[in-house]
């Protein structure tokens, strides 16, 4: 206690409000446009879209509110069959994603393998293509005109639960290895030195260190997998056979006869599962602390013949069946009558139907538009999100991050319901490349948005204030402080959503037009329609075009993260 | 041209970050913050930028109310512990960055920026990136972009903090230095009592959000009016009165009233061998130019310090003694 002292140690009981500091007006308007021009775009293409199909699966076909719609489904023989179907698929499709992604995420990172990177690439294929190619290379192998059908004479019976399994996983797998690998790489030397002193085996290390180290890794692993398979619907359309899913079953309600409501039942069915994994896993997080310390020191990857071989062997197999599925598919697209007349030819890039090579300009369009956007709005949410409040900017976030919990179907039948309106303001979007752009841009919004709040981090909050203090306004702080440090943040951003829409094929299926579509619907038609090998040529266009983008980012990146030279 | 801080006081919701805070910094004066962490000397600093707002109170510049200046136009410069420099830019280009901003010529700029270069020694690194440069190089860097644009207050955050002991004593001379021949009044947040003793005309020491005392270097070393600045810069023996009463019967005797401590410093108590006295030596450090040795009297312990070259061992019998005016009564 000091004695003598006038100020007593309670706080006075009304604290005088803060007065705000001064904002010249034009911080004020900057600051104001890029927080709310965002989340007004969330509000409008994201929560209304949203709410409309909420609102929709309770109009019932008297036209009054009720459970009517939910009902009617319910009571659709085969609904619980293919709610059960989904279910099952998903589920084995995460179980082999997550079992196969940890051990190769694993020989990525901690052993010394020989050629890792062989599988590094070999993982990068599937991100490259819609995700229908892994069940067109699977159906041109193992199908019933099958190259290995053919030669062995086999049934594979490759339509259906396990085709849908194995083409799911494919594409899926990447993303579950590239998670894994960002939870073990975050792993302190330290910890399993300190267990090797107090005598630990190289198992009881992997157990009592590796494991809970990566366990929030694998659940988020497998939350991933989860949401992007029980709603795809490319792989279900291809190779699903008589297997139906929750996917097919609302295209079939929405675009087969017609019943809007009915498919938003479904849309709302498709939502709860992957609202509970998104739940789950933000329980989850909340309560994952990190065994990572600041200034970790990595893992060193040792060699270990016992583990290395077997990894090994389930690292290249998998290496080898992704790189084996999609240079079939490249092959086939120039044969000239799979698989009976295998001479090469050109002729299969002489696409007419479908209208052509059309809806893969409408993609570049479409793509570019949704990276534009998305780039700059997402620019200007996290620039303006770091001024809020605590409470405010947790709101945000979590707004922001929403919508990775959304199925693409499910947002795109939103946004028929939204969009495809006689007249008014909204109806003006519909069979635009900018609504698809949009529809696009918030399918993928929570990924871009967590990749720019990692950018954001980096930006040096006492470099800003220096600026203010020596009299820079906003616009000079952005200019030299915020954008030095974003520019590969906002490049890598650009080119995420630029090739996410290039094939994207879940959200878009309802937005197109007879005027207008995009290329992953035309692989899909195209294969439909029987014209197998022209649909193949079509993916190996867009897996082109997306490779050229994946060229440009790398170069662009290493064009703006090179250090400037010093003159001597 | 005169800083004026009155009354002022910051909450951070129900938590009071700064109480009743009155300060002037005149012309040409080196002030320095010193205090523990979290005793609010930054959130002071910050205040005082126009970086952070405060609840109630007066800031004045030369009799001009700031509440209504934004950071951007207090015409102030700032340098963090950090360095943040610019790292696309060049050192000259980081020092020039609040020129350009005021629109000045190049030609202008440029003999500007080459005339603080030599101020900061660093003329042969103008064309460097701050990735090329060493800490102290940075930091020097920071200081001259903070001086280009010939602030009214020059406000530095721990500036030195994160440089290693050599580096950060040659900067502390040069920044007074360069403060001198400047003439700028400077406040400077620290919480290393030696770099405020080096470097301040003033020192205000902070705890808990409340200012301690505010002095001279010597006044706050020397007569320290509380416990916590007695404790905080430099080292002292706290004695009650009782206790002084019985232990040194001579200064015991002063104490003004029974809530005041006598705080002495080590230097003050001078020790010499006794095989008859009651005290013990129970820890002796060597310090290199000191010994400093724990003193067991029975009724307390005292730190003492010892220059002689005798050899003073642990376990060995004692006599102590202060001069008459050693000492000084605290609030406890």
């Amino acid at each position: 206690m000091t004695v003598g002292s006038t100020q007593g140690h309670l706080p006075p009981r009304k604290i005088s409000r803060a007065k705000p500091l001064v904002i010249p007006p034009l911080a004020r308007t900057l600051y104001l446009t890029s927080l709310w021009v965002p989340l007004i775009g969330l509000g409008l293409f994201f929560l209304y879209p949203l709410a409309l199909i909420v609102q929709r699966s309770f109009v019932q076909r008297d036209g009054n509110l009720g459970f009517g719609n939910y009902i009617d489904v319910l009571s659709m023989g085969h609904i619980l069959g293919v709610v059960r179907n989904s279910l099952v698929m998903s589920g084995l499709t995460t179980l082999i994603c997550v079992l196969l992604g940890f051990a190769i995420a694993y020989l990525l990172q901690r052993t010394r393998a020989r050629l890792r990177w062989v599988i590094s690439i070999a993982l990068l294929l599937p991100l490259l293509a819609p995700s229908l190619v892994q069940a067109l290379g699977l159906i041109f192998l193992f199908g019933r005109n099958g190259l290995i059908s053919q030669a062995t004479g086999w049934n594979l019976q490759i339509y259906g639960l396990w085709g849908l399994v194995i083409s799911n996983s494919m594409y899926a797998l990447p993303q579950a290895v590239m998670i894994i690998q960002a939870s073990l790489r975050q792993s302190d030397t330290r910890q399993y030195d300190a267990a090797m002193m107090l005598g630990a085996t190289p198992w009881r290390r992997f157990v009592d260190i590796t494991l809970p180290n990566a366990r929030f890794g694998l659940l988020s692993a497998a939350f991933v997998c989860f949401t992007v398979t029980i709603t795809d619907f490319g792989n279900a359309a291809v190779i699903g056979g008589n297997y139906r899913v929750l996917a097919t079953e609302i295209y079939a309600q929405v675009v087969g006869q017609m019943n809007f409501n009915m498919g938003a039942v479904i849309g709302i069915l498709l939502l709860i599962p992957t609202l509970m994994a998104f739940y789950i896993e933000k329980v989850a997080a909340q309560r994952h602390t990190s065994g990572a310390t600041e200034g970790a020191m990595p893992v060193a990857p040792d060699r270990r013949i016992l583990r290395d071989i077997p990894l090994g062997i389930l690292g290249y197999g998998t290496a080898f069946f992704l790189i084996a599925v999609v240079a079939t598919v490249v092959y086939a697209s120039f044969v000239t009558l799979w698989p009976y007349r295998l001479d090469l030819t050109l002729r299969n890039y002489n696409i007419t139907a479908q209208g052509g090579y059309g809806p893969l300009w409408v993609s570049l369009i479409v793509s570019t538009q949704a990276a534009a956007i998305g780039t700059l709005m997402l620019f200007m949410l996290v620039v303006s999100q770091r001024r809020l409040g605590r409470g405010m900017a947790k709101a945000v976030y979590l707004l922001a991050i929403v919508p990775v919990g959304v199925p693409g179907l499910v947002l795109g039948l939103a946004y028929v319901l939204s969009f495809n309106v006689a007249g008014a303001v909204p109806g003006m979007l519909y069979g635009t490349t900018l609504l698809i752009a949009l529809c696009n841009f918030y399918h993928y919004h929570s990924q871009g948005f967590l990749t720019m709040v990692t950018g954001i981090r980096a930006v040096p909050a006492q470099l800003e204030e220096t600026v203010t203090c020596i009299g820079g306004n906003t616009l000079q702080g952005l200019r030299d402080v915020v954008l030095p440090v974003m520019l590969p943040t906002l490049v890598a951003v650009f080119f995420f959503l630029f090739m996410r829409s290039m094939v994207t094929l879940s959200a878009v299926i309802f937005l197109i037009t007879p005027r207008l579509s995009v290329g992953a619907v035309s692989v899909l038609r195209l294969d439909q329609a029987g014209f197998a090998t022209q649909a193949a040529a079509f993916s190996v266009c867009i897996m082109a075009v997306v490779l050229i983008a994946l060229g440009l980012m790398k170069i662009t990146l290493a064009v703006v993260s090179r250090r400037p030279q010093a003159a001597k | 041209m005169q800083l004026k801080i009155r009354n002022l006081e910051k909450y951070y919701g129900q938590f009071q970050a700064l109480s009743d805070v009155n300060l002037d910094v005149g012309d040409e004066e080196f002030v320095c913050l010193l205090g523990p962490s979290g005793c609010g000397k930054t959130t002071l600093l910050r205040i005082i930028a126009g970086l952070e707002p405060y609840n109630a109170g007066t800031l004045e510049l030369a009799g001009k109310d700031l509440s209504s200046v934004g950071a951007q136009n207090r015409g102030f410069g700032i340098v963090f512990q950090s360095y943040s420099l610019f790292q696309h830019m060049t050192a000259a280009e980081n020092i020039g960055y609040g020129l350009r901003i005021r629109k000045i010529p190049p030609a202008e700029r440029t003999a500007k920026v080459q005339k603080l270069m030599e101020l900061v020694h660093l003329q042969s690194f103008s064309q460097r990136y701050p990735y090329q440069l060493s800490g102290g190089q940075q930091q020097r860097v920071a200081i001259a972009r903070a001086l280009a644009v010939e602030p009214a207050l020059l406000l530095l955050d721990e500036p030195l903090s994160a440089l290693d002991a050599r580096v950060r004593n040659d900067l502390r001379l040069e920044i007074r230095d360069v403060q001198r021949r400047l003439r700028i009044p400077t406040i400077m947040v620290t919480h290393d009592q030696e770099e405020a003793l080096i470097m301040a005309d003033k020192i205000v020491c902070m705890n808990a959000g409340k200012i301690e005392q505010i002095g001279t270097p010597k006044e706050i070393y020397s007569r320290p009016r509380t416990r916590f600045v007695a404790d905080f810069v430099g080292i002292s023996n706290f004695l009650t009165p009782q206790l002084a009463q019985s232990v040194l019967p001579e200064l015991g005797s002063q104490a003004p009233d029974a809530q005041h401590l006598l705080a002495l410093r080590p230097e003050d108590i001078s020790v010499s061998i006794s095989d008859d006295a009651q005290a013990r030596i129970t820890q002796a450090s060597f310090l290199g130019n000191v010994t400093r040795l724990t003193v067991d009297l029975g009724e307390t312990t005292l730190l003492a310090e010892s220059h002689h070259s005798q050899a003073l061992q642990t376990g060995d019998r004692v006599a102590i003694s202060v001069a008459a005016d050693a000492g000084v009564w605290v609030q406890a």
